[in-house]
């Protein structure tokens, strides 16, 4: 069994360099190696989206990523959604809508649903639900889910269609 | 009749752990990181009934990394029929301890046998390999109806049928028999107009939480132990651990980390005693997590279930007569949900006569667990889809058979327990009047579905303290695992009772050394037991601080009056406000802790329902839900999005358990252990689930509030199989209802109706 | 040893009304759970042995006085008001 190889990347904006045996999943080696463990494993095979993360812009499961293939890479986690004390719309959107009841799940959902709204910006409810099919959640019923991806939707539509401030 | 107006209670305050949850910060079972920790990797049976000849693991234990390995014969032998409580049930501890380790013999595919501990997880799974068990295979029997069949082979030799009659004489399948009567059954259906017998088959299920199970634990030199782990009763865990270790209980503490999911299924010790063993041997924390596969074939599923039920009513739509036969499955060890089951079905109707029989039954699959109301959705299928048939051949409106033979206060469960306050026939007009009730429904094949739920919902005791900060904040110390915001609420009611805001209030779950002795967060307990909990220790809090303000407004304390947040000495302007006394405890008589303990509670059932309006394709059978109203009666809504939430989740998972989700067996063998292959709903199966709370005071609740997280987990497949049949004509009798199955229906129906 | 004993009525179940001559309610005296069932099996002989098992209410049996779970107000001690209502019922849950 060769041994840890060297792995470089983007994470979170932050340059990283890290050790990885051959075997270990971009998932194992970001929460045991790096730990940082907001991103969450629910079956380690792809079939729930708890582990989500963007890859180079793309929304990806970290768990069928091996931690060598992300040498040279951009990737982002719910660790880096919020800027310091200011949460992400989507962060601020779930709170206020309760889209999160035991939370295991929040994680995955929030990458899966900027990965939504970074290249659809006013996606549509059935828009949403088809992108979000991937990420399963067990408390909510996706309901208030739902609602809240639109609410951020529409909070960063105002956002960056808000005419620029004009200095007194 | 007014309500009284309240400041915080029926508000939507952003939960206190929020930040914690978004930003990935709080930590759940598996991202603790202890120092010097090891991992921990389980060896399962690969039969679903086999005597264990030997173990070998020296090969596994020369593996360089390898630290230690444990199998059964660790753990102390335990003879005696001892039993120990698990949530909301109770079972053997030689069963509770083969859960976690297997002695002699294995029940179930996937029993635990051996369990390594190692310097990383790759080593440990590759230990694993290398651990050599010679089994002898048994005959096994992994069908509850076979199980129960004369010629089946007994899978214990010392169990025999237990019944409130006594004991039975031969080992046999069956654990125990449950029968409630009422009235003379015969004689009812003789005066029956319209009789309808139904037989039903539902299929295993999972609890489906995201987080897999988990445990990490760390026994130090002294013998103290330290369990870190996915539970939702820490103290059903310490007393676990501490009996199938023999380990006194005071020397282990539990520290239940952030769950993700539980609905009843974790509240069994299966890992943390394994993690306990092998860190005693190693010296070093241990930790293990569950893998998918691990978790649907080795935990607790909820129970299959076949159910015939047979209901007589007159031409009026009275119903006069009610005969059930259920059998729950248990899987390896008795334990079904049957006597909750039996209770469920009947119970929201004054029926004169009725008999019911129950049985547990034991199979050659994983032991069941509870999952949420359990037990009472296969008979709450059952039971609903025959009275839509009733109203149908009665030329009646589904919700006025309902209303017509509707419990109200005082009347009887069906195991003669009264009723105390409940709100049925309130949420059946409610569904009247609800537009969706009337909306129109044009299209071929598309049909409504109604069908209620009921669950008792529990009570138990919960403790919790409230401790005081010197810039006038309280600390709310719960032991309450949060699995639906209960946090939130506790923080509310605390808010609402002192007259603070949301923002003071510091709510925490803590650990078995940290507060006092907690039942766990389920069966529909947490908003009505802990707060009654809360609202006794907000009252101390208020007795005390009525008499430390009569310090500060030098009056007689029997001169201060309550109100809001304020203090006032009666008859005058003078006052002070809570947050000052708050802040000057120290100088008014020393620091100060309130302390709430419920128990003696009366139960505080719920009431639901659901409407449904579905399509089906006639040529795949495939359903799609177009809309979906949940009701329930919450008694009051402290939070109303946490409780909308319990009721779209509740509804959600009952959605599954009628359309996809199922274990599928094969030679003792589950065939579909992961997320692929067991169905779970995404967000494209379904719309938006709305919801209708009525608020039909409880009797001993704070503000009335009674239990929610249950009740809506019980009509959704039932209200899904009578929108079926107003859509294509079929009754469905099987869960689930896939697309085959109602295909396979209406091609067998089109054969009988062409062949007439 | 117990000062007035209240009057309580106790509600058996079908499969235990035989013990009792067929009788669904019987009224028995008794300050407590335990001097209930005490009495109980004096009017209906060999329940006591169905009930309790070394002291204390098997596993498989509950107790409801006027609506609350015996085991939660003190098990075999828990107190029994005067005129209260006992609901004989199978635990409600797998045991």
């Amino acid at each position: 069994m060769p041994g840890r190889m060297i792995v470089r990347a983007v994470i979170n904006g932050e340059e990283r360099e890290f050790l990885a045996e051959p075997r270990q999943t971009l998932l194992e080696v970001l929460r045991e190696e790096l730990l940082l463990t907001g991103t969450k494993e629910g079956c380690g095979n792809g079939n729930c989206g708890a582990c989500t993360i963007i890859v180079d812009g793309r929304p990806a499961n970290a768990c069928l990523i091996l931690a060598v293939q992300a040498d040279g890479s951009t990737i982002e986690t719910v660790e880096g959604l919020a800027r310091g004390a200011e949460l992400h719309p989507l962060q601020q959107a779930f709170l206020e809508e309760a889209a999160l009841q035991c939370g295991i799940c929040t994680p995955g959902f929030l990458m899966a649903a900027k990965a939504l709204l970074d290249r659809n910006p006013d996606p549509t409810e059935a828009e949403v639900r088809h992108f979000l099919a991937g990420n399963l959640c067990r408390c909510t019923g996706y309901d208030k889910i739902v609602r809240a991806v639109l609410k951020a939707a529409a909070m960063m539509r105002r956002e960056a269609g808000a005419p620029s401030e004009v200095s007194a | 009749m007014a309500t009284p107006e309240y400041r915080v209670i029926g508000t939507r305050p952003i939960r206190p752990d929020g930040y914690g949850k978004v930003t990935g910060r709080d930590l759940y079972g598996p991202d603790v990181h202890v120092p010097g920790m090891l991992y921990a990797k389980v060896l399962r049976s690969p039969h679903p009934h086999a005597r264990i000849r030997s173990i070998d693991a020296s090969k596994a234990l020369a593996l360089p990394g390898v630290m230690a390995i444990v199998t059964g014969e660790d753990l102390p032998r335990i003879e005696s029929s001892e039993r120990i409580s698990s949530g909301e049930e109770s079972i053997e501890v030689r069963f509770m301890s083969a859960l976690a380790l297997a002695r002699e013999k294995v029940f179930f595919k996937g029993q635990p046998v051996a369990a390594v501990a190692a310097t990383s997880l790759s080593i440990a799974k590759e230990a694993l390999g290398l651990i050599d068990v010679q089994y002898e295979p048994l005959p096994f029997v992994d069908d509850l109806l076979e199980a129960m069949k004369e010629e089946a082979p007994v899978i214990h030799g010392d169990l025999y049928t237990e019944s409130l009659a006594g004991k039975g004489s031969r080992p046999s399948n069956i654990a125990r028999h449950i029968q409630h009567v009422r009235g003379d059954v015969q004689k009812g259906m003789a005066e029956a107009d319209v009789i309808v017998e139904r037989e039903f088959r539902t299929q295993m299920v999972h609890q489906g939480y995201i987080e897999p199970t988990n445990s990490t634990a760390y026994y130090a030199p002294d013998g103290r132990v330290t369990i870190w782990t996915s539970t939702q009763g820490a103290w059903d865990i310490r007393s676990q651990v501490a009996t199938i270790l023999q380990i006194p209980e005071g020397d282990i503490k539990v520290v239940p980390m952030e769950i993700g999911g539980g609905f009843g299924g974790k509240f069994t010790a299966y890992l943390d005693p394994v993690v306990v063993l092998l860190s005693k041997k190693t010296g070093r924390p241990v930790k293990a997590v569950m893998t998918r596969s691990e978790v649907f074939q080795a935990t607790g599923p909820g129970s299959d279930a076949y159910i015939r039920v047979k209901i007589g009513a007159k031409r009026d739509g009275q119903l006069v007569a009610a005969e059930a036969f259920l059998a729950y499955d248990a899987g390896a060890f008795p334990g079904s949900p049957v006597g909750s089951a039996a209770i469920t079905g009947f119970s929201p109707y004054n029926i004169p006569n009725f008999k019911i029989d129950g049985y547990d039954v034991v199979t050659n699959r994983p032991r069941v667990k509870a999952y949420r109301a359990p037990g009472g959705t296969p008979i709450g299928f059952a039971v609903e889809t025959v009275l839509d048939e009733i109203a149908e051949r009665l030329e009646m409106d589904p919700v006025d058979l309902r209303l017509r033979n509707a419990v109200g206060p005082g009347d009887r469960m069906v195991n003669g327990v009264q009723f105390p306050s409940i709100g049925f026939r309130e949420l059946l007009q409610k569904v009247k009047e609800h537009p969706h009730y009337s909306a129109p429904l044009e299209g071929q094949w598309v049909g409504r579905g109604f069908a209620a739920g009921f669950w008792m919902n529990g009570a138990g005791t919960s403790t919790v303290h409230l401790t005081f900060n010197t810039d006038g904040t309280v600390n709310l110390i719960e032991g309450s695992t949060d699995i639906g915001g209960t946090r939130a609420t506790m923080a509310q009611i605390v808010a609402e009772e002192l007259g603070l805001d949301m923002h003071e209030v510091r709510p925490r779950v803590g650990d078995t050394e940290c507060v006092g002795f907690n039942d766990g967060t389920g069966g529909s307990r947490t908003t009505y037991s802990t707060g009654v909990a809360v609202w006794k220790a907000c009252q101390a809090a208020i007795a005390e601080f009525k008499r430390r303000a009569a310090r500060m407004l030098e009056a007689d304390v029997d001169q201060i009056v309550y109100e809001r947040g304020e203090f006032k000495v009666a008859g005058s302007s003078r006052s002070v406000n809570v947050r000052d006394v708050i802040k000057a405890l120290d100088s008014t008589g020393g620091p100060f802790e309130a302390t709430g303990v419920s128990g003696g509670l009366k139960m505080a059932p719920a009431f639901g329902a659901s409407l449904v309006d579905l399509a089906v394709d006639p040529e795949t059978g495939k359903v799609t839900i177009l809309r979906w109203t949940q009701f329930q009666d919450v008694g009051k809504a402290i939070h109303p999005s946490y409780v909308e939430g319990q009721l779209q989740g509740g509804a959600v998972q009952g959605i599954g358990w009628g359309l996809f989700e199922e274990y599928v067996f094969r030679e003792g063998h589950m065939q579909n252990p992961s997320f692929l292959d067991y169905r779970m709903p995404t967000a494209l199966d379904l719309p938006m689930i709305d919801t209708c709370l009525i608020e039909v005071p409880a009797s001993d609740g704070p503000y009335g509030v009674r239990g929610v997280g249950e009740a809506s987990i019980v009509s959704p497949p039932a209200a899904i199989a009578n929108a079926i049949y107003r859509a294509v004509g079929v009754r469905m009798t099987e869960l689930p209802m896939t697309g085959e199955r109602i295909w396979r229906a209406m091609s067998q129906s089109a054969q009988i109706h062409e062949a007439s | 040893m117990t000062g007035d004993a209240a009057v309580a009525r106790v509600i058996v179940p079908s499969m235990m009304r035989q013990l009792c001559r067929g009788a669904e309610v019987v009224e028995v005296e008794g300050a407590t759970l335990k001097e209930v069932i005490a009495r109980l099996d004096v009017k209906c002989p060999g329940i006591r042995e169905l009930l309790t098992e070394n002291g204390s209410i098997r596993h498989h049996v509950a107790f409801f006085i006027d609506g609350v779970d015996a085991r939660s107000s003190g098990g075999l001690f828990a107190p029994v008001p005067e005129g209260a209502e006992i609901v004989i019922v199978p635990a409600l849950s797998g045991g």
